[in-house]
């Protein structure tokens, strides 16, 4: 090849995504996507009783909890701001559902909706403050954190409530429609897809990328910025309210100390599916096979029979791994193509 | 006519008087550089004429027509478009996405993605701008491609006043070179260029004018033709005898 050659190929131009098979090796939620494989068959061989379907299912229906609030999470982390009170606020929204209903005698099909509504104005106060206050979220969360979780044990007395009796709501939020199909997990599927959808495919995600990627810029170019990020912690929050909704049906009572420590495996399952938590980068593809591998590494440990205190340090050994292994890509490769 | 003109612009701070009685005019098609020390003023002036400050008095005039920018936004609709030191690009996003920041177009309520990359395309190449693909990130640009690319997005937002900050600092020769070819095809689009610049050899390389400040006033006008490096950097110094020509007279008399 000449000189003048060389030069030529090296302009040429080329805005097309490539061929399928180089998109699919390419893409972000490649390795993530690699690495789920890898843990599902080591589980498969390794753990008796893993594939059992009473196991799968289980797995399932506790990846739909999971997933859902983390689907929250990542449009926040995206955006460049961390929620660590969705555990505290999962478990308030819990008592709340129970309380309204079994206390006070709110039917259930207005009890749910005013819960998921508590958990969008919880996120909304939390971002109010991180923006208006200019306080980092992740002080503003820890603080939330503290005090919702007071305020369940409050409501609660301390003490389990017991939830909703409708069986159509039960069948709604976690029958079975279809054998060995849990409805939670038709949840999950439906508002990840809907939320993949609004974050690539719309002007709001755009811009949930650009605040999280470059503040001053976005804002320099006219996106509301401040307005993106509350809206996102008003999105987790009212995720989180699902969650708690779905969990009410599924166990038919709320302990106040529900969701202890949930937050971690959500922030993990956002980061192993390779969110950076500076902001401006992840997909919701990404978060659902982060948690399905948080979930699957979870029920591993006790098939292996795994002192259940390890649990934890294996979630934030997952999610150190996870944020090093983020690194080290980003660093490698910053002419990847979109 | 002037396309645009600051007409005894002054602007204080508190005891400060950044802007003492300023007189700018830039044809369309005409480059003008805007020189000076370390405070003589050459920010303020450019966030007044971006709408970022607003004059305590004097006043700008686009065609001919008065104006007050109640913000940056009013000077964007007016035509008035800054690249500011730092691109304001976001790294994680692909090029096509930095050029539409904020304003991309929409189909159905759904970004149009294949538009917007046609049309990234489509200014970049009108601004011959050398991009492998609009997909990448602009992260693993150059400074100079970066610099490129913020330019061609003041120029999409339509921008006929362009406004650049410092854009040749911290590239190397080869991108400084493409930076100044890049803002020679923009005159030859009629686009008006301040150039903002500490460096002389690039101002006199691209600019038709001069406009030096020095404590809050012009201190001198040159047409770049007529004059040398050295009588520039004198003006910046103050060491040369500054006879400080009205700017708007003066390109209405002798333009290129």
């Amino acid at each position: 090849m000449t000189l003048q050659q060389e030069i030529a190929a090296a302009y040429r131009v080329d805005d097309s995504a490539g061929t399928p098979l180089r998109r699919l090796l390419g893409a972000r939620e490649f390795g993530v996507f690699a690495a789920t494989i890898v843990i599902f068959v080591v589980c498969a061989i390794g753990a008796d009783g893993f594939l059992a379907t009473d196991n799968l299912l289980s797995i399932a229906q506790q990846i739909a909890i999971l997933g859902i609030v983390a689907t929250g999470m990542t449009f926040l982390v995206i955006a460049g701001e961390i929620d660590l009170s969705v555990g505290s606020l999962h478990g308030f929204l819990a008592v709340e559902l129970a309380w309204l209903v079994t206390k006070v005698g709110v039917p259930i099909g207005t009890a749910a909706p005013l819960a998921i509504l508590t958990g969008a104005a919880v996120g909304l106060v939390n971002g109010l403050i991180t923006t208006k206050f200019k306080i980092p979220s992740f002080v503003v969360t820890l603080a939330a954190l503290s005090v919702l979780r007071g305020a369940a044990l409050l409501l609660a007395n301390g003490v389990p409530v017991r939830g909703s009796r409708d069986s159509a709501f039960i069948g709604l939020v976690s029958g079975t429609p279809l054998p060995h199909l849990a409805a939670q997990v038709l949840w999950l599927v439906a508002i990840v897809a809907i939320g993949a959808y609004v974050l690539t495919k719309t002007k709001f995600g755009f811009d949930v990328y650009s605040v999280g990627g470059n503040r001053s810029a976005a804002a320099g170019a006219g996106i509301p910025a401040d307005r993106v990020k509350i809206s996102c912690f008003a999105l987790t929050g009212a995720l989180t309210g699902v969650a708690s909704v779905i969990l009410v049906g599924w166990l038919g009572s709320a302990n106040p100390l529900t969701g202890n420590g949930f937050e971690l495996g959500v922030i993990a399952a956002v980061v192993v599916g390779g969110a950076g938590l500076a902001g401006g980068t992840g997909s919701l593809l990404g978060t659902l096979l982060g948690a399905v591998i948080t979930g699957v590494i979870t029920n591993a440990l006790v098939l292996f029979g795994v002192d259940g205190n390890w649990q934890q340090v294996a979630t934030g050994a997952l999610i150190l791994a996870a944020v090093m292994l983020n690194q080290l890509v980003a660093r490698r490769s910053p002419h990847r193509r979109h | 006519m002037p396309l645009f003109e600051a007409v005894g612009v002054r602007k204080r701070f508190g005891g400060v008087d950044a802007l003492r009685g300023v007189d700018f005019s830039i044809e369309p098609g005409e480059v003008v550089g805007l020189m000076g020390d370390n405070g003589a003023g050459k920010s303020t002036l450019m966030k007044v004429i971006a709408g970022a400050y607003r004059p305590d008095e004097g006043e700008l005039r686009m065609d001919g027509e008065p104006c007050a920018f109640t913000g940056p936004r009013a000077a964007a609709d007016h035509g008035i478009a800054v690249v500011y030191q730092d691109l304001g690009l976001v790294d994680e996003r692909t090029v096509a996405a930095n050029v539409f920041l904020g304003q991309e177009p929409r189909r159905f309520g759904v970004v149009d993605g294949r538009r917007m990359r046609a049309e990234a395309r489509q200014v970049l190449d009108q601004l011959r701008i050398r991009i492998p693909s609009v997909r990448m990130p602009v992260a693993g640009l150059s400074g100079g491609q970066r610099q490129c690319i913020a330019i061609a997005r003041a120029v999409h937002r339509g921008g006929r006043l362009v406004l650049l900050d410092e854009p040749t600092a911290a590239l190397g020769p080869q991108q400084q070179d493409n930076v100044l070819s890049l803002i020679k095809d923009l005159k030859k689009q009629d686009k008006a260029v301040v150039v903002v610049s500490h460096n002389v050899d690039h101002v006199l390389a691209v600019a038709d004018r001069v406009v030096v400040m020095r404590g809050g006033m012009v201190s001198g006008v040159r047409r770049v033709a007529e004059t040398t490096a050295a009588e520039v950097v004198g003006l910046i110094l103050g060491d040369t005898a500054a006879f400080a020509l009205d700017g708007a007279q003066d390109s209405q008399g002798e333009t290129p």
